[in-house]
């Protein structure tokens, strides 16, 4: 049944191949015009990273700047994946908050596997968004929720066989019973033509028939 | 041996039947997830080289899969609120519309019920496309099958009509043709059991998870037609789920939701969940 | 018309032999009016099938609350009601009751023709008929129909072999009686293999048909126990039952005593085999039947005690149904006239057994169909989830297919009559230990 796994697993390997921990980073065009005097400038680059913290989790850092270059405290970040399913779309992974340093951190806990397509994204209050994207493969993860187990697989393995055995079994041995009963029969009768009549007294006149039994 | 041998079941003649039914039934492991793409692939290829961008395809010829738009196997889920269902069916008309069904045939059934405090509430019963299907497992002659996305399917073309797997469904999930169906696709159109348009009367029909539009990118018509968007369809390998405007993680939004299956104790393991509202449960 | 000329025979007929062949060569004067009924029913109800055949299932009152019905019934007791045969020919003849030798061949008949009339509403309740070759070329190990189909076959093919073996004597001496040169005597001759009554054929016989007597139990208790689990493979309430097996295969045994009760007094009648079917053989078969009846009575207290004592959420509604729904009317009237009124019909004492046990056969037959229906009916229209029960319609259709299935029986048999004879006569001369001229009647 899951044979298009290995199939998936051709896509995801050239993907992997492509982009195996390479954080990118994208730089929207930044706007160089000021902010309002005392707020936080808006943030206008983020840098992803990731780091395996082991057994299938990972770290993920977003590291906000913004047009200066300088780090974005106190910004908020939102981590989103993106998925091709029925359509593009976006599966919220949580949110975190930059510290003095501009960092914001996610413990991330992938419950599919193969290669995540990571955003990390930082709204200013003029309403520009930056973002920072990463693939990331996170190789096989343990799906959340897994198939039920088969019932019986013993059972199963040999029940049909067993059930062909006895029908073609029985089969047989009526072919068997029928035929060798009949040829039986007829290899134990009587040589002669006329003799198989005498057990019943005179043999029936040839050619003379009469059209009723005669009811006395 | 291609999909494309289904074309062929057009003409109905006995012979070609049967020997593209024995065709199919060897081929049908290879052709499973990708199968009535062939059909639909020259109506949809816009969207098809809109999603390419996604991922470097490998040669098509190896992996003897024709234009899908994502080669992703996945494991097709449903999740229902029951407490945003307000029954009003839409899913079920756009189900029938969808499908060209007749009016008793509702794949998608919304059942009135009352919860424990006294108040109605509504159910809607797609089918559980289930894990362990009691339905496919005494067909007689393999017309119900499980492709590898984890859909249940019927094969119109070999089912004899025997109805025991509607005595064998625990959801009562699965509708039958009894007399030569009223309701066809305006253009002639060849059934496959991704898509089994127009339908053969004598034979069972039952909801697909609409895989002739998720194959295409495109959410199930109840998804779609659902005013409160209470109908979700996910995929349980890549956990995610979207009801065509938002889109979870599944498993966290299962959790989260206390999430239950219709009928567990059955061990049928269905892939249909359910939200329940306040004061619901689905204990009849 | 003569179906079967005789010869003037020079040693005259023994009286045996004489009631034996009288529906080949003497059927009567109403042989033909019924035949020709009968046969005019039959092809009705052919006709009726053509007809769903042609517009669908739904003609037969089917619906998706109600995808079971008066087919699924029939497949059952038809099919049940051949184990008569079952019953007389093989347990009998294995414990060694030979009161049984003048019934044996129209109870083994009638096993047949039943069997085959019963197995053909596999046939007309798909909706399908035309892809049933499905079932041999992907047939599908696991599912139950396969069982069905299986157990039936070959429970017919055993059936088949077990009838024509110990025909093979009387073919013989049907045979004999025929001129050399004629055609039909070469046929008979094919059919008797060179039968001779020679001790050593007498033996190659009996150890053939031994054989098969013990072979045709298992699978006859196969063959309903399998139709039984047809339904109780499923996890519908009232059919989700460990008991079926044993429960189809007990009703199926009793409902075919009381076939071959009602065939045989038929026959006896209509031929004049008084003299060899006598009022004890019935009240013999009526003990077997009334024990049988007490049985399934047992196993169906037995079914519905659980189910009523702990009133779980999955029982209770169907169980209501049965009991005091819907349902209740024709469930009582099934217990009470198709189970205890022909016990107690069978243990009244009385001077003319016959008439009171034919009666009792009867209830017992029309009763145990109806019980059919009820186990189809209930669980078939329960709603699994909310509260509508499905519609229970009987068309013409099913109604006409049923009839005609119901005549194609005596009329299989009559046909099968005039081909061969109606007793086993080597058994009968056996039992009677006479060999004697026909008597005037």
């Amino acid at each position: 049944m899951m044979t298009f796994r290995g199939r998936l697993q051709l896509v995801g390997a050239a993907m992997a191949l492509a982009s195996l921990l390479l954080p990118s980073s994208i730089a929207l065009g930044a706007d160089p015009v000021g902010s309002a005097p005392g707020a936080a400038p808006p943030p206008t680059s983020v840098v992803l990273q990731a780091r395996s913290t082991g057994d299938g989790s990972w770290r993920l850092e977003a590291q906000v700047f913004d047009a200066a270059g300088e780090a974005v405290a106190g910004g908020q970040v939102q981590f989103v994946a993106t998925v091709d399913f029925l359509g593009r779309r976006e599966v919220p992974i949580g949110a975190a908050q930059t510290n003095v340093s501009g960092r914001a951190v996610l413990d991330f806990s992938p419950t599919a596997g193969g290669v995540q397509h990571l955003v990390a994204r930082a709204a200013g209050d003029d309403g520009r968004i930056a973002e920072g994207s990463l693939e990331l493969d996170v190789g096989e993860a343990s799906t959340a929720v897994r198939p039920a187990a088969p019932a019986l697989p013993i059972v199963g393995q040999w029940a049909a066989p067993v059930a062909v055995l006895v029908v073609v079994t029985v089969w047989a041995v009526l072919a068997i019973v029928l035929v060798a009963g009949v040829a039986g029969i007829w290899r134990g009768r009587p040589k002669e033509r006329s003799s198989p009549l005498s057990q019943f007294g005179s043999p029936a006149v040839p050619g003379l028939v009469s059209g009723r039994e005669q009811e006395g | 041996m291609q999909r494309n041998s289904v074309s062929e079941q057009a003409h109905v003649d006995g012979q070609a039947q049967e020997q593209a039914a024995a065709e199919r039934r060897l081929s049908r492991r290879m052709l499973l997830g990708s199968a009535a793409a062939i059909a639909g692939s020259a109506a949809v290829a816009p969207l098809f080289a809109q999603l390419q961008q996604l991922a470097p395809r490998p040669a098509a010829a190896a992996m003897d899969i024709a234009a899908t738009t994502t080669a992703q196997k996945r494991r097709w889920a449903m999740v229902i609120d029951l407490g945003r269902c307000d029954g009003c069916g839409k899913c079920t008309d756009a189900c029938q519309a969808t499908h060209y069904l007749e009016p008793d045939q509702t794949w998608i059934k919304v059942y009135p019920l009352r919860d424990a405090s006294g108040n109605e509430f509504f159910m809607p019963r797609p089918c559980m496309q289930c894990d362990d299907p009691p339905c496919l497992r005494v067909c007689p002659v393999g017309a119900t099958f499980k492709n590898a996305d984890g859909v249940v399917l019927v094969d119109q073309e070999k089912c004899i009509g025997c109805r025991l797997c509607m005595s064998a469904c625990p959801y009562e999930a699965r509708y039958f043709n009894w007399i030569e169906p009223t309701n066809k696709p305006p253009l002639p159109t060849i059934p496959t059991p991704e898509f089994p348009s127009p339908q053969r009367r004598g034979t069972v029909g039952k909801c697909t998870f609409c895989v002739h539009d998720t194959q295409h990118g495109k959410v199930p018509a109840c998804v779609e037609a659902c005013a409160m968007e209470a109908i979700w369809i996910g995929d349980l390998d890549a956990d995610v789920a979207t009801n065509g405007s938002q889109t979870v993680r599944l498993s966290s939004f299962l959790r989260d939701n206390d999430a239950v299956r219709y009928k567990e104790e059955l061990n049928t393991g269905p892939r249909v969940y359910y939200i329940l509202g306040h004061a619901q449960d689905l204990d009849f | 018309m003569a179906v079967l000329g005789l010869a003037r025979p020079a040693a005259p007929l023994s009286d045996i032999e004489a009631a034996a062949f009288r529906p080949m060569a003497n059927p009567g004067r109403f042989f033909w009016p019924v035949a020709t009924g009968l046969a005019v029913t039959v092809i009705a109800g052919i006709a009726a099938f053509a007809y769903q055949f042609a517009q669908g299932l739904g003609v037969a009152g089917y619906s998706d609350q109600a995808f079971y019905g008066m087919y699924e019934a029939n497949l059952v007791a038809f099919i049940g009601v051949s184990y008569g045969g079952a019953l007389v020919s093989a347990v009998l003849r294995l414990s060694g009751a030979t009161w049984r030798a003048p019934i044996t061949r129209i109870a083994e008949a009638m096993a047949l023709v039943s069997l085959l009339v019963g197995a053909s509403f596999a046939i007309v309740h798909l909706g399908r008929p035309d892809r049933v070759l499905l079932l041999l070329t992907s047939g599908r190990l696991e599912s139950p129909i396969i069982w069905d189909f299986a157990a039936i076959t070959t429970y017919l093919f055993a059936t088949l072999v077990f009838v024509y073996l110990p025909l093979i004597p009387d073919l013989a001496r049907v045979r004999d009686r025929l001129p050399d040169r004629a055609l039909r005597r070469r046929i008979y001759a094919l059919g008797a293999a060179g039968w001779a009554g020679t001790p050593d054929q007498r033996r190659r016989l009996e150890r053939a048909v031994g054989i098969v007597a013990v072979l045709i139990i298992p699978l006859a208790v196969s063959v309903h126990s399998v139709l039984g689990w047809t339904f109780s493979m499923t996890t519908r309430p009232g059919w989700h039952s460990t008991i079926f097996g044993p429960y189809f295969v007990i009703g199926a045994l009793y409902s075919g005593v009381a076939l071959v009760i009602l065939v045989t007094a038929g026959f006896r009648k209509a031929y004049r085999l008084g003299p060899f079917i006598e009022a004890r053989h019935f009240v013999l078969l009526g003990r077997i039947m009334a024990a049988l009846g007490l049985a399934y009575l047992y196993l169906t207290f037995a079914e519905l005690l659980t189910g009523a004592y702990t009133h779980t959420k999955e029982e209770a509604s169907v169980l209501a149904a049965l009991l005091e729904g819907r349902f209740a009317p024709a469930f009582w009237a099934c217990i009470l006239g198709g189970l205890i009124v022909p016990i107690i019909l069978v243990a009244m004492p009385g001077r003319r057994p016959v008439p009171r046990l034919v009666i009792a056969a009867g209830l017992a037959v029309a009763g145990m169909w109806l019980k059919r229906l009820l186990i189809v009916l209930p669980s078939a229209t329960q709603p699994l989830i909310g509260d509508d029960w499905g519609p229970i319609r009987v068309t013409w259709v099913p109604a006409l297919i049923t009839l005609a299935a119901t005549a194609a029986i005596p009329l299989g048999l009559m046909v099968l009559f005039r081909l061969v004879p109606l007793l086993a006569i080597d058994e009968v001369e056996q039992e009677s230990g006479r060999v004697a001229t026909e008597e005037a009647t």
